[in-house]
């Protein structure tokens, strides 16, 4: 296993850098990463999340992040910004505190949410204190 | 918290929950929350400062903040905090309205609590528009009237102004209806009555502008104008209306619609038992005459001074808008800004006209009258700004220092002039001062502050003012308890009619300068005067002559033994200084000569021979009895009159006979002779100086004076009138024509509206009280316009013509027909009921199958229809008419061609045979 040095939730530049990423080196990551298409379904999705989560990959790959995957996350706050970026055709990248209520449990996290105009994959990051 | 299947049951309430709508939360007592769906963080999180969702409490804090409290009070049965509680938490950072969620807390167990949350801020912004909207709903109806208010009708005058810009061809017009001196009736006969009025006008209103509208205008039927139909007749306030023409086609178009306006409104009201007459005056201004920044209130206003040009005219007419009249308004303005400072600034002063006695040409009074120096424009007259003052409230000042200033003056005269200071003061008064119910005090005031005898003050009222108001009338009582005396101005210009006068506790009637103007040209204005100057002095009251300008109007005027004059042949009106000057002269003047007093003794026989001999050759005859009645002289003309053959010396009573025999003819008993003789003696006696017209048997005419001396001597002189004779009898034959004319309509020759209404009146008095059948059927010519359009107004007068002598024709001695207006007869069949009113029409209908034979428009034909109703014992001619009209539109609506009668209402029997019901 090729040794990369690991990508920190703030780093710069992550987009690219992600994209980059294997998915081995995806599940090597200690925050979340799940990544969606311009459908909004779900291509990546790291280890660390699917831990967190309790979600097996295989159950989240696939299908649409924002309706059927994190309904938590379908909104003004979170979904729409994506739809502003695609539309305004700029860059998002934006680290915003944030409640996960996965499962009904309210989680306080960080998320970054990234997208670019033309990439591939458009990320949601989170980053769980303690 | 896996992602196998283990509980199926439970994993799919939680993917139910998870996917909830509404926002779910689980706390402890204390707040702190240990589940929340999705819904929940994303309504919650927006609140929390530190993007954490850690107590519900905390989160809602700035909205609910007593929710901890509640949640930890003894709770009722069933553990329920709070449900559908609304906590509005801040205006959103976008500015958008406020959050308002909607809170429901449940305890579930002892140390459980359950929230359920749900966003209402739409729903809560849906109610507010709702409230909002009928709260404008509300504050755009004329609650009085139920119309569109001003606000609703600014707004619709608003869109037609956006309308005609986005389509220059388009025109429109605003409608200002405003009833005349309607404040009287809220004075006479209440505010509930007024509100009464106001109603039906607006009834009235409605009715006038949508039933009828649909010839002359399309009103909302372009197809991009919007859904909402705009209001097109509104209630401004008080008794102002407005109506707004969309789409009118012309100028001329929207002043007929006015004009109808102004008949409907003008017809009387039905008050209780009574009538009221109100009439109205319309402004009209058109769309196109606004500028490009004119806005709704502009418009509104532009209309306001068209109608205000209109009662300016006399009211109960229609007026079109135009330029000049902004800027008329516009100079009104200012000038009322200049009176102001005018009366604070003492550019007002007083003049004075005298008034001078016919009989001996003495100065009997004087009128003051008010004039303004303006510093710029020189000298400015009333007619220029009496009516802004009255209009502005500032003639209660004006007239204050009129009546101090004149008071004041004239008891200068009084202290200087002594016996020569004229001996009555006239002043004007204004309606506003009889309006002020102190303004009795108020002259008592003056009159004690300048120490004048209220004998010497007379104070002038006019007509129009006079026959206004029955309160009007209690003032004037109080002024003559004073003690002065009333006088009633501009005699002859309008309200009122010789017929009235004895109800105005008025002592003096002013005749207007308008008939005296025209005493030496018109017949007819002498007899108005010489009636006026009779039926003064019947009741007592003096008159006075005003504008008499030329020695023939003076001469005329003492013929007609008018008391007093006034005008520039005498004085024009004059400042207090040059008045003084004039009183000072005119009353110093010698006194005219005694008779004889210029012829010395020593002359007296000369004299009177010279006067012999031109007394001889005097074309009027002169004769001169002794105390026996023997002629003791007798000029030429004299006896060529009486003479005749007499023989010796006649003596009065010969003549008197022959005169007599020639008159009445040669067949006399001597005995009639004598008892006539014996009855003129004892006139005569009565009546030492008389005057008399006498007839000749040939026709001729003789104005006799004589006079009886105390000594017995008796003279007499007599001229020739029979000219004069002849003028007055054909005077009596224009004044019986004008008589005729004046109720008789000129095209058709029927009676005129005013006449036949005032004719059903009298049959329906007699009808009630005889108990007789009494039906009227208003008639109205089908399809006139479309006559009138096909073939010109000409003919369209001549149908009328012949409708109205086929009509007539049909009808039997006793009915009557008249012509109330347009196309439209009424008909009143005096002892008939609707049956027999069937069998006339019907009648008229057959003879109506005849073409009207006019060369114009051969082959032409027309039919009518009619409204019928039987009068009952509590109908006015008010309720008659307007029963017989409702039928007559129900026959109109049921397609033309037919009768329809309706029944009074409570009326026994409802004779209504084949004639289609009345439409709901």
């Amino acid at each position: 296993m090729p040794s990369a040095p690991a990508l920190s939730f703030a780093e710069s530049a992550l987009h690219a850098r992600l994209d980059a990423c294997s998915d081995a080196e995806l599940d090597a990551l200690v925050f979340g990463v799940i990544g969606f298409d311009a459908e909004g379904l779900v291509c990546r999705y790291n280890h660390f999340e699917s831990q967190a989560a309790g979600l097996s990959p295989a159950r989240v790959l696939g299908h649409p992040f924002f309706t059927v995957v994190a309904p938590c996350m379908n909104n003004f706050m979170v979904a729409q910004r994506f739809e502003d970026a695609e539309d305004a055709a700029t860059v998002l990248d934006a680290t915003l505190p944030y409640v996960l209520t996965l499962r009904m449990r309210p989680v306080k996290v960080q998320l970054r949410l990234l997208a670019q105009p033309g990439a591939a994959w458009r990320y949601v990051l989170v980053q769980r204190s303690g | 918290m896996s992602d196998t299947p283990s509980d199926g049951g439970h994993e799919a309430l939680i993917q139910f929950l998870y996917q909830a709508p509404i926002g779910l939360v689980q706390t402890t007592l204390a707040g702190e929350i240990t589940m929340a769906n999705p819904m929940a963080a994303q309504l919650l999180m927006p609140l929390s400062a530190d993007g954490g969702l850690d107590n519900l409490f905390d989160l809602l804090a700035p909205g609910a903040p007593d929710l901890r409290a509640r949640a930890a009070a003894p709770l009722a049965r069933g553990g329920m905090v709070c449900e559908a509680l609304r906590i509005t938490l801040g205006p959103a950072a976008d500015g958008a309205s406020p959050t308002t969620l909607s809170l429901r807390l449940l305890k579930l167990d002892a140390g459980t609590l359950m929230a359920s949350l749900s966003d209402v801020t739409a729903t809560v912004r849906d109610e507010a528009r709702r409230v909002e909207a009928r709260l404008r709903a509300a504050g755009r109806i004329d609650a009085l009237t139920a119309m569109p208010n001003r606000a609703a009708a600014l707004e619709c005058i608003e869109r037609a102004l956006q309308t005609s810009r986005r389509n220059p061809g388009l025109e429109f017009a605003v409608l200002f209806i405003n009833g005349d001196r309607f404040n009287r009736i809220n004075v006479t006969q209440g505010p509930t009555a007024g509100d009464e009025v106001l109603r039906a006008m607006a009834a009235r209103v409605n009715g006038t502008v949508r039933q009828r509208d649909a010839v002359g205008l399309t009103v909302d039927t372009a197809p991009t104008s919007a859904p909402t139909a705009a209001p097109t007749a509104g209630r401004l306030g008080g008794d102002e209306f407005v109506v707004v023409l969309e789409d009118v086609r012309s100028a001329a178009a929207a002043v007929r619609v006015a004009q109808r306006l102004v008949d409907a409104l003008n017809r009387p009201y039905t008050l209780g038992a009574q009538a009221v007459h109100v009439s109205c005056s319309v402004g009209v201004v058109m769309g196109s005459d606004a500028t490009a920044t004119a806005d709704a209130d502009s418009v509104l206003q532009d209309a306001s001074l068209a109608m205000r040009e209109a009662k300016r005219a006399g009211g109960s007419r229609v007026c079109l808008f135009e330029l000049p009249m902004k800027e008329r308004a516009w100079r009104r303005g200012s000038l009322e800004g200049e009176l102001r400072q005018a009366i604070a600034g003492g550019q007002l002063f007083v003049v004075y006209q005298p008034i001078v006695a016919l009989a001996d040409g003495s100065v009997a009074g004087v009128e003051a009258l008010v004039r303004w120096r303006h510093p710029q424009r020189g000298t400015v007259s009333p007619a220029e700004f009496i009516d802004i003052a009255e209009e502005t409230g500032l003639i209660a000042p004006l007239g204050a220092f009129v009546l101090d200033a004149a008071c004041r003056q004239f008891v200068k005269w009084q202290q200087t002039l002594g016996e020569r200071a004229p001996r009555l003061l006239s002043v004007n008064l204004s309606r506003a001062q009889l309006a002020d119910p102190a303004f009795a005090a108020q002259v008592r005031r003056a009159l004690q502050t300048a120490g004048l005898a209220p004998g010497c003050l007379q104070l002038e009222i006019t007509e129009s003012l006079a026959a206004e108001d029955p309160q009007i009338r209690g003032r004037l009582l109080e002024l003559k308890a004073l003690g002065l005396t009333l006088a009633l101005d501009d005699f002859g210009t309008g309200y009122s009619s010789l017929a009235s006068l004895h109800q105005w506790p008025v002592d003096v009637i002013k005749i207007d300068r308008s008939f005296v103007s025209q005493l030496e040209t018109s017949a007819h204005h002498r007899v108005l005067v010489e009636a006026t100057v009779r039926v003064a002095r019947s009741l007592g009251m003096g008159t006075v002559a005003e504008g008499v300008e030329t020695a023939g109007q003076a001469a005329a005027l003492q013929t007609l033994q008018c008391d007093k004059v006034q005008g520039y042949l005498y004085a024009p009106p004059l400042t207090a200084d040059d008045a003084t000057r004039w009183l000072a002269v005119v009353a110093a003047a010698p006194a005219p000569p005694q008779p004889g007093a210029a012829v010395p003794a020593a002359l007296r026989a000369e004299v009177a021979e010279r006067l012999l001999e031109r007394l001889d050759r005097a074309a009027i005859a002169v004769a001169l009895f002794d105390p026996d009645e023997r002629l003791a002289y007798a000029n030429h003309t004299f006896l060529d009159l009486h003479w005749n053959g007499l023989a010796g010396t006649p003596t009065w009573e010969d003549i008197m006979r022959t005169a007599h025999r020639r008159r009445q003819g040669v067949l006399i008993e001597t005995a009639d002779i004598d008892a006539w003789l014996a009855g003129v003696r004892q006139r005569y006696r009565r009546q030492p100086l008389r005057s008399f017209d006498s007839d000749l048997s040939d026709g001729r005419w003789m104005r006799v004076i004589e006079e009886t001396a105390a000594d017995g001597w008796m003279f007499t002189v007599s001229s020739d009138v029979t000219s004069l004779k002849v003028k007055e009898v054909e005077l009596r034959q224009a004044r019986d024509a004008a008589l005729v004319a004046s109720i008789t309509d000129p095209l058709t020759g029927l009676p005129n509206r005013r006449h036949v209404f005032a004719r059903l009146q009298e049959l329906l008095t007699e009808a009630t009280q005889m108990r007789m059948p009494l039906t009227v059927a208003v008639i109205d010519l089908d399809e006139f316009k479309a006559i009138n359009d096909a073939h010109g107004h000409g003919v369209g007068d001549q149908v009328l013509m012949v409708f109205a002598q086929r009509l007539s024709a049909s009808l039997r001695p006793r009915d009557m027909l008249g012509r109330i207006g347009g196309e439209e007869f009424l008909l009143v069949l005096a002892n008939t009921g609707p049956a027999g009113a069937a069998r006339v029409l019907g009648e008229v209908r057959a003879a109506l199958q005849v073409d009207l034979r006019l060369p114009q428009a051969p082959g032409l034909t027309v039919n009518f229809s009619a409204g019928v109703t039987q009068a009952e014992a509590a109908d006015s001619v008010e309720t008659l008419w307007q029963r017989a009209d409702r039928g007559l539109y129900t026959a109109k609506a049921a397609g033309r061609r037919r009768d329809c009668v309706v029944a009074a209402p409570g009326a026994a029997v409802a004779p209504a045979p084949p004639e289609p019901a009345a439409p709901a």
